[in-house]
């Protein structure tokens, strides 16, 4: 790959991408603490939710998808635990390990904040994906 | 009010297209975060700088532009920019078109650093791309497959 200058509209796109994915952040957090979950509880309850029906939802594959400390992943499990919004169950394929499924109180929230997000991606949507194909038309 | 069962049902197939969304976005987040604390600054004077950057040619950067930019208080980018002016990454001067107001600008320190992060963002960013637009895709077309099913 050789090495390519940015131009002035690049930097241009680059700047408003990032505008863009910070005011759906804003959002996403407001939305979050209007149902009071801080944005990492929404975050993995929306994971587990998120998890291919076939698969189920660990400890370590909620901190790989999080992008945390295994511990934290423990700590956070605890917290959404003790909220009754999650609940734990030895896997049966394998004892060693626990499972994790929504609570109804917990898909209750989840859909409430899914589709309040869902409409506003649906509005940020055009914008950002008009500037990522900005952003990669210059590949070829 | 519209029929609410409608509007709420959301498929396990939105709730993966979330979720991958927000996993993408976390990803892009992280990487850029490690790239910028590697050449020792915070996301947010990164994001400062590229907001200065990123700015059309015929206009001018405030601070109080700078702050909705960025999404962050007008005294807080008041702090910012005055770290970055110590860190004699941008400068400050009053406007050519209205000497009272004060703008900022960017100095060759920080295009330097700029040109050396924005292309390995640009990088990143073709990576995550296509999954990026696959889920914004699959959440927008429900609606399109809804209308098709409504007027059916």
């Amino acid at each position: 790959m050789t090495k390519e200058t940015l131009s002035g509209s690049d930097y241009e796109a680059l700047a408003n991408l990032r505008h863009t994915l910070r005011r759906f952040m804003d959002f996403s957090t407001s939305a979050a603490q209007e149902e009071g979950l801080p944005s990492q509880q929404h975050q993995a309850l929306l994971a587990i939710k998120g998890h291919p029906v076939d698969a189920a939802m660990t400890i370590g594959l909620l901190a790989n998808r999080l992008l945390i400390a295994p511990h934290t992943a423990t700590e956070l499990v605890g917290r959404l635990s003790a909220a009754d919004l999650v609940t734990r169950h030895l896997d049966p394929q394998d004892k060693r390990r626990q499972t994790l499924t929504l609570t109804a109180k917990a898909d209750a929230v989840l859909l409430r904040l899914s589709a309040v997000h869902l409409k506003e991606i649906r509005e940020m949507a055009p914008e950002l994906i008009g500037i990522l194909q900005r952003l990669q038309a210059k590949i070829s | 009010m519209t029929t609410k069962t409608h509007e709420d049902a959301l498929s396990p197939g939105d709730y993966e297209a979330l979720a991958d969304l927000r996993y993408a976005l976390r990803r892009f987040t992280e990487f850029s975060n490690a790239e910028v604390s590697n050449l020792g600054m915070t996301p947010q004077q990164h994001q400062a700088l590229l907001a200065i950057k990123g700015l059309p040619p015929e206009k001018e950067m405030t601070i109080g532009m700078l702050a909705e930019r960025l999404l962050i208080a007008p005294h807080s980018a008041t702090e910012l920019v005055n770290r970055l002016s110590d860190a004699g990454y941008i400068e400050r001067l009053s406007s050519k078109d209205d000497g009272r107001r004060q703008i900022v600008r960017l100095m060759d320190k920080a295009d330097g650093i700029l040109a050396k992060l924005s292309g390995a963002h640009l990088h990143e960013i073709r990576e995550m791309a296509p999954e990026l637009m696959q889920a914004l895709r699959i959440l927008q077309d429900r609606r399109k497959l809804e209308k098709i099913a409504w007027m059916a």
